[in-house]
């Protein structure tokens, strides 16, 4: 089961090629996104070590449960807050991902309607499949599309398009210093690990540290991508100006003898479904994490279907009030804001942890 | 009941195919009215019922407006259908057009979200209008035989440069590395003549390269590997070297007092296609020089003519701040680019004289 761990951190990193990380990094690509790439993977790793050494300690245990003896006080804000913030990571991911589909693949639907149509399927999936079913569904979602993904990385990195000087030119400001925003944004392609907190449940067995080496040299890779491939496409100096580079990037691909000549749709249903299974599995940790701070003994089955129902209930409500609410540059800025607070938020849960881990050793 | 609602939710967003006008390709030219900015010709694809050569129909939409925004509403309000864009995969500008503000020009095809951005664009010499209403004996479906000119499906030339709209959008934007696009002629009544091609500074076309030219471009930057060259030899005959395979290999070098040369190495493999007067099999070590010399001199004359009008479409300034760390990189190159000397180096292998000798 320890290989779920590794869909885990890998679906985090794919969805992260597409919307905020590439444009925050092409933003900041004259002033540190180098630096920030190594210091946040860096970062990433060391983080990825300690959760996964961590859990590997208490053998079918997620953070509800290795909270749970602490203090009330400790324990309703963690688990409550990183409820919402994995909420937040999710809705991101969504308000993102309907703002493309509404761009580029329906123009003629609302906005509100289409995210309607995604939050339903996200919340019906999140109601009915536990824990396990998700993994076994994210296995089967990275089994399928992870061959095309892979064939269209390809495809843009050996095509003629590509001018690798503008590549170099980027890569020569790698003497800037690290920036604050870039370092958040390039964590938050490792923050798969996060799963953790509630899929260790039905992750059985160890999780070998040792093997772990393949994701930080995956997320460079990945963060490569991302970074340089729009910058070899449309240029260092006018890469900067696309609402979406990928989108851009994509359109930028042709296969001549292909079924479909453009690739930018064949690029965007993939992602599509990459960040659905993503939302959904950010959504199902919130879920759980929300659940476990109201789960008291001795409420009757009936009340527990209820409050499931009022929590899924407001996550559709609350996404649909984003998409009112939020206009394109919207949610570009809750997405930066989020992603800096999440950065901070995840280091003193890594500190939490470390705590926790230590009070359990001294007590046993 | 979530299920229920999604059936409640589904809309009637998508026209019918049969609804939808094809646009295949655009044009842009400069209003006849002073007063106003563009014409913009929208070709429509009209779907027939059998495919025959030469018997293809097409509509073309002109309107005279100040934006292409605004000349596509009137353009709507004219046709029946819906103007579908996707299968848009050529732009053309006028050469007046084309002497024009580029950046502001392409604004409108790079914001659309339903324009292609891998749509190969040219310049139309003398006008968009004429090179869009020819229509060519051999062309089955309306713009096809563009289409396949510049895709590699179809024709493969030196002469022609291919040249896609991103593409195009990026060397008007990237510091040293200048936009080239092909010129598209009318030839005669019946055929496109594409062998020109146009080279832009920053903002507008600046200077036009000869067929010659614009094959030795392709050749040096990696476009194409195949050309044929004719070499003169010293007795007075000539042969034609047709080009199988080249490498060319871009690198600066920079002395100690701000000088700068540019090295150009440049391989070429290929084979004797045609030899007027005579050509003997003792006198081939000869002959390879004389390629070696002609290329060289060819070479350096296309180099001293780009830096002569300041434009740089090989992308060495590109190479140049790829390649030196730090913000002033730029700066430098502009200064010491009027001056810098090339040094070009080739290397031919002549690999037969074909089925004679």
């Amino acid at each position: 089961m320890t290989r779920y761990v590794y869909y885990l951190m890998v679906v985090n990193m794919l969805v992260n090629v597409f919307a905020y990380v590439p444009s925050i990094l092409i933003e900041h690509r004259f002033d540190g996104a180098i630096m920030s790439i190594l210091l946040g993977t860096l970062i990433g790793s060391v983080l990825l070590l300690l959760f996964v050494g961590i859990f590997n300690r208490y053998p079918a245990q997620g953070l509800p449960e290795l909270i749970g003896q602490s203090p009330f006080w400790l324990r309703a804000p963690v688990l409550f807050g990183f409820s919402w913030i994995w909420f937040a990571a999710g809705a991101m991911t969504l308000l993102a991902f309907n703002n493309v589909t509404i761009r580029y693949i329906n123009p003629d639907i609302s906005g509100i309607h289409m995210m309607f149509i995604y939050s339903v399927v996200v919340l019906v999936i999140l109601a009915f499949l536990g824990s396990d079913k998700l993994l076994m569904l994210l296995e089967m979602i990275l089994a399928i599309n992870l061959p095309l993904v892979l064939l269209i990385m390809y495809h843009a990195y050996i095509n003629k398009a590509i001018t690798w000087p503008s590549i170099m030119e980027v890569l020569s400001y790698f003497p800037d210093p690290p920036n604050w925003r870039a370092v958040a944004g390039v964590t938050f392609t490792f923050s798969g690990y996060i799963g953790l907190l509630v899929f260790h449940r039905v992750i059985n067995g160890k999780i070998p540290l040792r093997k772990l080496w393949a994701l930080p040299v995956l997320g460079l890779v990945n963060l490569a991508t991302t970074f340089l491939i729009p910058v070899g496409f449309h240029g260092a100096d006018g890469v900067g100006d696309f609402t979406y580079p990928w989108v851009a990037t994509a359109d930028a691909l042709r296969m001549d003898y292909a079924p479909i000549e453009r690739l930018i749709t064949v690029f965007l249903v993939l992602y599509i479904s990459i960040a659905l299974v993503s939302v959904i599995l950010a959504w199902h940790v919130s879920f759980e994490l929300l659940q476990s701070v109201f789960r008291l003994p001795g409420r009757s089955r009936k009340v527990w279907a209820r409050a499931r129902f009022a929590m899924l209930f407001t996550y559709g409500t609350v996404i649909i009030w984003m998409e009112n609410q939020f206009r394109q540059e919207d949610i570009f800025a809750f997405g930066e804001a989020w992603l800096q607070i999440r950065f901070v938020a995840e280091l003193m849960l890594a500190c939490v942890l470390i705590w926790l881990a230590m009070r359990r050793r001294a007590s046993t | 009941m979530a299920v229920g609602v999604l059936f409640v939710l589904a809309g009637c967003g998508y026209k019918d195919i049969d609804k939808r006008f094809f646009v295949v390709s655009i044009g842009v030219d400069k209003a006849v009215k002073e007063e106003l900015a563009y014409t913009v010709i929208l070709k429509l694809a009209v779907p027939q019922a059998n495919i025959k050569s030469g018997a293809e129909e097409f509509i073309l939409v002109k309107e005279q407006t100040n934006s292409i925004t605004e000349a596509i509403r009137i353009a709507k309000a004219k046709v029946d259908k819906e103007l579908d864009f996707s299968h848009a995969k050529l732009i053309v500008f006028g050469k007046e057009v084309a002497k024009g503000d580029m950046r502001e020009t392409i604004d409108f095809f790079t914001r659309r979200r339903d324009i292609q951005g891998i749509a190969w664009v040219g310049v139309a010499d003398p006008t968009a209008e004429e090179v869009l209403a020819l229509k060519p004996k051999s062309e089955r479906l309306p713009s096809n035989s563009l289409f396949l000119s510049f895709g590699d499906t179809g024709t493969v030339s030196p002469y022609i440069i291919t040249e896609y709209m991103f593409s195009f959008r990026k060397r008007l934007y990237e510091r040293g590395l200048d936009p080239i696009l092909p010129i598209i002629r009318v030839d005669g009544s019946n055929l496109f003549a594409i062998d020109h091609s146009a080279v832009f500074d920053k903002k507008r076309m600046q200077l036009v390269l000869s067929p010659k030219e614009t094959a030795l471009y392709s050749v040096l930057s990696g476009r194409a590997n195949r050309a044929d060259i004719k070499i003169k030899r010293e007795n007075g005959g000539e042969f034609f070297l047709a080009m199988d395979e080249s490498h060319t290999s871009i690198k600066l070098k920079r002395g100690a007092e701000g000088w700068m040369r540019i090295a150009i190495d440049m391989e070429v493999e290929g084979v004797v296609e045609e030899v007027k007067g005579s050509l003997p099999a003792n006198e081939l070590g000869e002959a390879r020089k004389e390629a070696e010399e002609t290329l060289q001199k060819e070479a350096l004359n296309l180099l001293l003519k780009l830096q002569k009008h300041g434009l740089d479409p090989f992308g060495i300034g590109l190479r140049y701040r790829g390649s030196h760390i730090g913000r002033s990189d730029w700066d430098d190159w502009t200064t010491h680019y009027p001056d810098a000397a090339f040094d070009v180096r080739v290397d031919v292998i002549i690999q037969t004289t074909g089925g004679l000798h």
